[in-house]
């Protein structure tokens, strides 16, 4: 893609708004005891209710209704005390009883927003119109022999978040996911990966003459499996558009695809002015109803959002941006943190032990405060370099255990006292000749290589100054 | 009508190892086995099962460890109500050979209980209807008359227990399911107040409306099976908690001092032979102590175009689920989409499809307001309105259908048939318990005329039952 | 009248498109016997429901909430849950070939 370069002119805007969909991180699905999985053998976490069998009641998970409101707080929305669950009719094969459980004119959320870095700097607000809770369908699969439908994740439960046509760019697109995606997961309400489908973003694009108020006629992107792909597809449906702009064409509402090879987006089916879905109050659930208390406790176990976390990190101990955002990626790893940094005034070094193996983090760290606390002292008072740090670390993370005893045993604190240096010392000298000749005879760099070669055959243990005092005496110096 | 031993007295019978559980059993299935090719009111008849039931009661009976008071006693269940490992029809092609993994609940507590389930009655296809004659598997006959309609959609339980074909039957009441054929048939019909009996396993058609329903010989087995089958059930979130009750206290109380509505519409409406009976129950009443006074409802009749089109618009969404993707019929066709279509029409009979029609359009855009939404307000201030007028009264007195038992062959006006719900509609409009009870005859055709009363009030219509069964 | 009740009076599912299209949102192919009936019959119930008067609201009637806790109970197998399928494969409910290249969902 590359011929039509047609970049929208200044004269017309880019105007985008977002659904967005997001799988909640229950035990169980949003109307049946089946267990939320991933990855599971086809068929095997269904019950009657999830597959549409007749008579099968649905009945709402109580958690599903927690998290929905959550995130709501979170994104500043107006969480309704009363709110009802409807029908949305329409015939799929992944979809068992012909209808979705979803919510229609009463959402659980509404006019809330989220802050994002704005293009020239600063901040913008993204209004959000509506937050409701919903389920899933199932999986399809299209082989050349025919549609194989997996019932696993039927009646996982779903929040949809819509907002506001506010986005102006794929920048801006971006900005708003990785905003979203680390307030949920920082929350616990959700994995949000959008590889495993716990996130799912649709796209509405249309184009309109800048400074004009109405909308111009937009197209629903759909199969965006990244952040990149979705900047990716918004580029290309600018330039289309703006082709068919400026060669008099019109547009209309359709939804499109994305084929993640070409980058380019492509026709799935015209939208009908406003599909019809039916929506029909759900005769077989009693509506939602929440309670000022329970809304006010919920909003009080919410952790302080991962940004602010992150800036009182960078300001009290003295981190760097990227080793206090490794830290804030789950909620269970800045706590246990933060508890740990409260006992020590090694609290930076203890960071950035935590911040060289980032990946193991987002599960938490089942390692107690107080023996990262002592590992970060060992550190820091030079009893333990920092390789040696990380396999006490990882014993403890594995095994449990006490630092000091884990690093005698495994033979990794650091050897000060003369006794046990002296014949890493000697023989360091005796093997290196040319580097104590040259030291001898001025050259100070020299000593460097001695030091390397105690440190080597002592397995990093040496204690760098008490080797280079124990040196400069060997040598004379 | 003879005098036949009721359920509780067979229970009794059981205790006091006068027979067995496994003759008592064998009897029923020999007179099934007598009357079903004249009658018609099983589906299924599960046979090995029934057996190896009764024989776990005449365990516990021998241990002297009975489960409930009619622990040994046989039912039968509408197949519409699903039954683990026995094929669950709804009378339907759709699901001809469908066998669900799991009993509804109502079944369950009876089975808890120590009942006997003998089989699965026939009813109209989704309980739509009002004669059993829409069932993809033949019709249900009068026990009395074969030429004639059992009436419906229960026609096959009803028909069960008037014949003695069973003792005790499960039924469901959507708009007078239960009431209507239990009239007709000569046996006692409940519809409990919304809420008061799990929905679970039941195959859904309008679910805002739709109850299970009790059927039996006498008000006494109602309260019986009510009391087992009533109560919260964590599988059905509409099922109401209320305190457990025997419903059965009350029972021999009589009706003096009860203050009783006979409704003027329903004399108005009703057939001659029916209007008489039921204003000789009210005369009845009366001479028993209790204060009976004529109430007219106009409003009643705006009910019956809500009921309709709420009823069609829920039921076209709940029939949605058969597709036959994951169970039932299967047609084929060229794509997936082809082949749903035809699966649902091979599987509906054609008052299926014109419900589903009917509740299809009505929730299209166009329409919604002046359909459905319309007679969402209409249902609502009309059931108020309803609740209110009862509270003068203790019991409403009505008919429970119009008329007796009509002929097979007679041609029934679409929009006769329609009113002839008059009676019955108004209790699932507004979630009221009613119950219909045998009283008078038209040429031998059994009348039923019909108790409603206030939410969670069974016990009182119970006791007002008992007690005009006993001037019959 | 309210243009609602000369929408239901005038242009009712006795129109054959109209009647046609309801039965594609309902998946539902009607034979000729069955069309031939319906619409006979719709016209006059459209114009009974269409007598349907306006009316003021009343209560609604509220069911008490009912929440369910967040706990795993045990699933059907997967034997138990293609028990009843009409073609299964490899543990999938298995459909024919689809037609026109329709998104997943």
């Amino acid at each position: 893609m590359g011929e039509n370069r047609n970049r929208p002119a200044a004269s017309y805007e880019t105007v985008i708004g977002l659904e967005t969909h997001i799988a909640l991180k229950t035990e169980t699905k949003a109307f049946c005891s089946c267990a939320v999985t991933f990855g599971a053998e086809p068929n095997t976490h269904c019950c009657p209710v999830c597959l549409g069998m007749p008579g099968a009641l649905p009945v709402l998970n109580e958690k599903a209704v927690e998290y929905a409101a959550k995130a709501g707080l979170l994104l500043h929305c107006r969480v309704s005390l009363v709110s009802h669950m409807d029908r949305k009719q329409y015939f799929y094969p992944d979809l068992p009883k012909g209808y979705q459980i979803s919510q229609d004119d009463e959402p659980l959320c509404t006019d809330g927003w989220l802050e994002i870095p704005a293009a020239g700097g600063g901040k913008k607000r993204v209004r959000i119109e509506r937050i409701h809770l919903e389920e899933d369908a199932g999986k399809l699969i299209h082989t050349a022999e025919g549609t194989l439908i997996d019932c696993n994740r039927c009646g996982v439960p779903l929040i949809e978040i819509v907002t506001k046509p506010d986005f102006r760019s794929a920048e801006e697109v971006v900005a708003y996911l990785q905003e979203l995606r680390e307030i949920i997961r920082f929350a616990g309400l959700s994995d949000c990966r959008m590889n495993e489908g716990s996130l799912r973003c649709d796209v509405n694009l249309s184009l309109r003459p800048r400074g004009s108020e109405e909308l111009g006629e937009r197209a629903e992107l759909k199969n965006l499996n990244s952040f990149q792909f979705a900047a990716k597809a918004i580029a290309f449906e600018e330039e289309r558009q703006a082709a068919v702009l400026a060669s008099g064409g019109t547009l209309f509402p359709e939804t499109r695809g994305f084929c993640e090879e070409t980058g380019e987006t492509y026709a799935m089916r015209r939208k009908e002015s406003q599909d019809d879905y039916r929506f029909l109050p759900e005769p077989d659930l009693p509506p939602v109803v929440l309670t000022q208390d329970q809304i006010d406790r919920w909003r009080s176990e919410l952790p302080e959002p991962p940004a602010e976390r992150r800036a009182r990190y960078e300001s009290e101990y003295g981190l760097s941006h990227e080793t206090a955002a490794l830290l804030t990626v789950s909620r269970a790893a800045a706590d246990r943190f933060e508890e740990a940094a409260a006992r020590t005034p090694w609290a930076r070094q203890l960071a950035n032990l935590l911040a060289a193996d980032p990946e193991r983090l987002e599960a938490g760290i089942p390692v107690a405060a107080q023996s990262l606390a002592e590992l970060a002292a060992l550190l820091g008072e030079g009893s333990v370099g920092a390789a040696a740090a990380r396999r006490i670390l990882d014993e403890m993370w594995a095994h449990g255990g006490d630092p000091r005893e884990i690093a005698a045993r495994l033979g990794l604190l650091k050897l000060s006292d003369r006794a046990s240096l002296l014949p890493f010392a000697e023989q360091a000298v005796a093997a290196n000749g040319r580097a104590a000749a040259d030291f001898r005879a001025g050259k100070t760099a020299a000593l460097q290589a001695l030091l390397g070669d105690v440190m080597r055959r002592s397995h990093g243990r040496a204690d760098p100054a008490a080797a280079r005092a124990l040196l400069l005496e060997l040598l004379g110096g | 009508m003879a005098e036949l031993p009721s359920a509780l007295a067979l229970g009794q019978s059981l205790r006091n190892h006068t027979c067995s559980a496994r003759e008592l059993t064998e009897s029923f299935l020999a007179e099934i086995d007598r009357r079903e090719p004249e009658l018609h009111a099983f589906l299924t008849v599960s046979r090995e099962e029934a057996l190896a039931a009764a024989d776990d009661a005449d365990r516990r009976l021998a241990a002297g460890e009975p489960l409930s008071p009619l622990d040994g006693v046989p039912f039968a269940v509408k197949d519409n109500l699903c039954t683990k490992n026995v094929r669950t029809t709804c009378a339907s092609r759709a699901l001809e050979h469908f066998v669900p993994p799991y009993d509804a609940t109502a079944v369950s507590r009876l089975r808890a209980a120590g009942c006997v389930m003998l089989g699965k009655t026939n009813l109209d296809e989704f309980a739509m209807g009002c004669d059993t004659g829409s069932s993809a598997f033949g019709p249900t006959r009068h026990p009395l008359d074969p030429a004639r309609v059992p009436g419906g959609s229960s026609g096959g339980s009803a028909a069960a227990v008037a014949s003695w074909e069973a003792p005790l039957a499960l039924g469901s009441d959507t708009g007078g399911s239960v009431r209507q054929p239990a009239a007709l048939c000569g046996v006692v019909g409940l519809r409990p107040t919304y809420g008061r009996i799990s929905r679970s396993g039941l195959t859904g058609f309008a679910p805002s409306f739709d109850q299970v329903g009790l059927l039996a010989r006498t008000p006494a087995d109602c309260a019986a099976l009510l009391a087992l089958t009533a109560g919260f059930d964590p599988l059905d979130a509409t099922s109401a908690r209320r305190p457990a009750e025997s419903f059965a206290d009350q029972l021999e109380a009589g009706v003096r001092g009860l203050r009783i509505a006979l409704l003027q519409e329903g004399l108005d409406e009703a057939g001659p032979a029916v209007r008489r009976s039921t204003e000789r129950a009210a005369a009845c009443l009366e001479s028993l102590g209790a204060r009976v006074e004529p109430l007219s409802l106009p409003f009643l009749r705006e009910m019956l175009p809500a009921y309709h089109i709420l009823t069609a618009a829920e039921a076209s969404s709940n029939l949605a689920r058969f597709d036959g993707v994951r169970y039932g019929l299967r047609a084929p066709g060229a794509g997936w989409r082809e082949s749903i279509r035809e699966s649902r029409s091979a599987g509906f009979g054609m008052e299926v499809k014109r419900r589903i029609l009917l509740g299809t359009f009505v929730l299209e855009k166009e329409q919604r307001d002046a359909c459905f939404s319309r007679a969402q307000r209409l249902r609502r201030r009309t059931a108020a309105d309803l609740r209110e007028a009862l509270g003068r009264f203790d019991l409403v007195l009505l008919p429970t259908a119009p008329e007796t038992a009509w002929r097979w062959e007679e041609e029934r006006d679409p929009l006769a048939l329609y009113r002839s719900d008059l009676f019955t509609v108004p209790a699932a409009i507004a979630g009221l318990p009613a119950v219909s009870v045998p009283f008078g005859e038209e040429n031998g055709l059994p009348i039923g005329v019909q108790f409603m009363g206030r939410a969670w009030e069974e016990a009182l219509l119970l006791r007002a039952a008992r007690t005009l069964l006993q001037e019959v | 009248m309210s243009a609602a009740e000369r929408q239901l009076r005038g242009d009712g599912p006795q129109s054959p498109r109209r009647m046609e299209e309801t039965a594609r949102r309902a998946n539902l192919r009607l034979n000729a016997h069955e069309r031939e009936v319906f619409r006979a019959e719709f016209g006059n119930v459209l114009h009974f429901l269409a007598s349907l008067q306006e009316t003021e609201d009343g209560p609604a009637r509220v069911l008490p909430p009912c929440l369910r806790a967040d706990e795993a109970r045990p699933s059907l197998s997967q034997e138990e849950a293609l028990r009843c399928a009409p073609a299964a494969v490899d543990g999938f409910f298995a459909l024919p070939e689809q037609e026109g290249g329709e998104e997943d969902g």
